[in-house]
């Protein structure tokens, strides 16, 4: 994107100059308490991105690898920034929603990301028309690093569309780094599946958030896992802004070794009648550490909502460890909330149960590892990213 | 009958958590018998099951178990069940997650792939499976269901017969099998168990009471109290148990 448009320079401007003046977090800061932001975000980024007012970076093609276009409806756009500025139902939909989902003025990476980024995606499906195919996003197919990637989803009111973000492991054995922030605006009415699959390496380190405004009776059903990086940290920010929206959240951690899985998730319900739900499930080998904090926030005005929130996380090893806050802030009455939040090891009863049937300890284990995350690996929607799934969890069946 | 031997058991002692719960106990189990072990709560009946299917949780101290002429005891649990060793769990656990059928075939084809067998394809399987499930009187669809989840204690226990009917083991252990199942249900699960009976195949019926008897007629019967075995007799036995109870025998035994 050479010719970057005014609007767009002066955001960035004022991005790059709240990110320095918010800097890295610490770990005093309660929302970092476990998990380092320094592991993303290294000194030399920050001295690269120059003074304030200075240079915005220039965006780069091919960090970012997309598919299915052909699937998209009449005035439908799917495509890069660069590409989307020549389409002007696009144009406006990116300068409309662009830095206005994610709260960059609040959060440091956010904001690093909305100066630094190189390469964005727009996906802009208008009021009622549907894509009928799942779409793809790969982030890292060129094994550059480190990537600060940019998604936008615009579906119009009563729009319907299905997409997957895929974090795939480098095709080289380059260490990846990535910062990456996925906006996403749901008219009323409109539909979207969305999922955030991370199929890295274990030398990975990756941080994401992805933040979702909802209109009225819009809905959002929504995947995360994380089943192969090295240290990762995501974020799902929900923000239910009028009545009747819905959104479901289900993720899967899976990690061995000394990985390091943080999975963040705000539900915030602003306007009555809405609800939420979510699931996340952990599997923790090794010496490895999960951090869970889960928010649920039921505004003043929010009668009606209900809201649910389960952790599970199962521990295959003494020195594997998880840190689970699951959290609900109500300021009303007139609501149904529940939340759960449940650490154990694996079931010795069925463990010696397979045994006696002749299954191998590790067969065994692997099998019912696999039951365990099923109620959300069985949930995603497109099967050939079901089955990459599986493979991380020594999948049968 | 044969008279090989296929379990021996000797001088058997065994303690879980730190209690002495098997006191000596032998037992030898031809190809081809059935044996049941009855006895009051507390003798050792379900620890002497869970000891013959390898649980971890059980220490033997002294003794010896040979099955088809091999250290039963050096055998970690899945071997013995790829030999021929099948435990009826008295409490079927349920497993989420996990299909009937998958769990099933895998279990098959463990079994098959130790005795040098091809595996069994998912059609072969079904054929089989279902033509089980019918002397279990079963419903076909229990199959495409999480194992024993939201299963009724009948259907559990019959889950467990159909894994033996289906694994064709040369000795089958249950444990308790007729706890808590209804008459309609403990008639069908003894079906099964008679419709596997063969010459080739023997059984060990661990059970509190007589009931189970009145429908699998077993070829020998032992009283097992305080950890050993103090008395065996015939199908008889059962009967004089019924009508006077345990503690003559205890007394006996100067228990």
């Amino acid at each position: 994107m050479r010719q970057q448009p005014q609007w767009l320079m002066d955001l960035r401007a004022q991005a790059s100059a709240s990110a320095h003046s918010q800097g890295v977090p610490s770990r005093k800061n309660e929302a970092w308490r476990y998990t380092s932001a320094a592991q993303f975000l290294l000194t030399e980024d920050i001295s690269a991105v120059g003074p304030v007012d200075g240079e915005v970076p220039e965006v780069k093609s091919k960090a970012l690898d997309i598919s299915h276009s052909e699937a998209l409806p009449a005035g439908a756009f799917f495509g890069t920034f660069e590409e989307a500025l020549h389409h002007p139902q696009a144009a406006a939909a990116l300068e409309t929603h662009l830095g206005t989902i994610s709260a960059w003025r609040a959060e440091s990476l956010d904001a690093w990301n909305l100066a630094r980024f190189q390469e964005g995606v727009l996906l802009y499906v208008p009021a009622g028309t549907e894509c009928s195919l799942p779409l793809e996003v790969r982030h890292g197919a060129d094994g550059s690093s480190p990537q600060w990637n940019r998604v936008l989803i615009v579906l119009e009111d009563n729009a319907r569309a299905q997409l997957a973000e895929i974090h795939e492991a480098a095709s080289d054995s380059t260490p990846q780094r990535s910062l990456d922030i996925t906006e996403i605006a749901l008219g009323q009415g409109a539909k979207l599946v969305y999922g955030r699959l991370g199929f890295q390496a274990s030398d990975a380190i990756a941080w994401s958030a992805t933040s979702i405004r909802q209109s009225a009776a819009s809905q959002l059903e929504a995947f995360a896992f994380e089943l192969g990086a090295g240290y990762a940290r995501n974020e799902i920010r929900v923000f239910l802004e009028a009545p009747g929206a819905e959104a479901s959240l289900r993720s899967a951690l899976r990690a061995d070794a000394s990985r390091h899985l943080d999975m963040q998730t705000v539900f915030d319900h602003k306007a009555p009648d809405c609800r939420s739900q979510q699931v996340v499930k952990g599997v923790f080998d090794g010496e490895s550490t999960g951090v869970f904090h889960g928010r649920v926030y039921v505004q003043p005005g929010a009668h009606g909502t209900k809201a649910q929130q389960s952790n599970r996380n199962l521990l295959l090893s003494r020195k594997a460890q998880v840190y689970s806050r699951p959290q609900l802030e109500i300021e009303n009455d007139d609501v149904q909330a529940s939340h759960g939040s449940a650490t154990g090891n694996l079931d010795e009863k069925a463990l010696f149960f397979l045994r006696s049937r002749g299954f191998s300890p590790s067969h065994a284990r692997a099998l019912l590892v696999r039951a365990f995350l099923r109620e959300i690996t069985d949930a995603l929607p497109w099967p050939t990213l079901r089955g990459r799934a599986n493979e991380f969890f020594g999948g049968e069946e | 009958m044969d008279r090989t031997p296929l379990l021996q058991i000797s001088n058997l002692h065994a303690r879980v958590a730190g209690h002495e719960i098997l006191q000596g106990l032998s037992l030898t189990v031809n190809v081809g018998e059935v044996h049941a072990i009855m006895g009051p709560n507390g003798s050792g009946k379900s620890t002497l099951s869970q000891i013959l299917a390898g649980h971890p949780a059980y220490e033997v101290t002294s003794g010896e178990v040979y099955f088809k002429g091999n250290d039963l005891l050096a055998m970690p649990a899945e071997e013995r069940a790829r030999e021929g060793v099948f435990l009826a769990f008295q409490y079927p656990i349920e497993i989420p997650g996990v299909s009937n059928s998958y769990f099933l075939r895998t279990a098959l084809n463990e079994v098959r792939k130790h005795r040098g067998q091809p595996e069994m394809d998912s059609s072969a399987f079904l054929e089989l499976v279902t033509k089980r499930m019918e002397v279990l009187e079963m419903d076909p669809a229990l199959l495409s269901r999480s194992l024993n989840e939201g299963f009724s204690g009948g259907q559990k226990k019959r889950n467990e017969i159909l894994q033996m009917l289906v694994l064709e083991p040369s000795l089958c252990l249950l444990d308790e099998t007729d706890s808590g199942l209804d008459i309609d249900a403990l008639r069908e699960v003894s079906k099964g168990v008679n419709w596997l009976r063969a010459p080739e195949r023997s059984m060990v019926l661990v059970t509190h009471y007589q009931r189970l008897l009145d429908y699998i007629a077993p070829d020998f019967i032992h009283v097992l109290a305080k950890g050993r075995i103090i008395r065996s007799g015939d199908k008889t036995l059962a009967l004089e148990l019924e009508k006077r109870g345990y503690d003559w025998l205890l007394e006996e035994a100067g228990l």
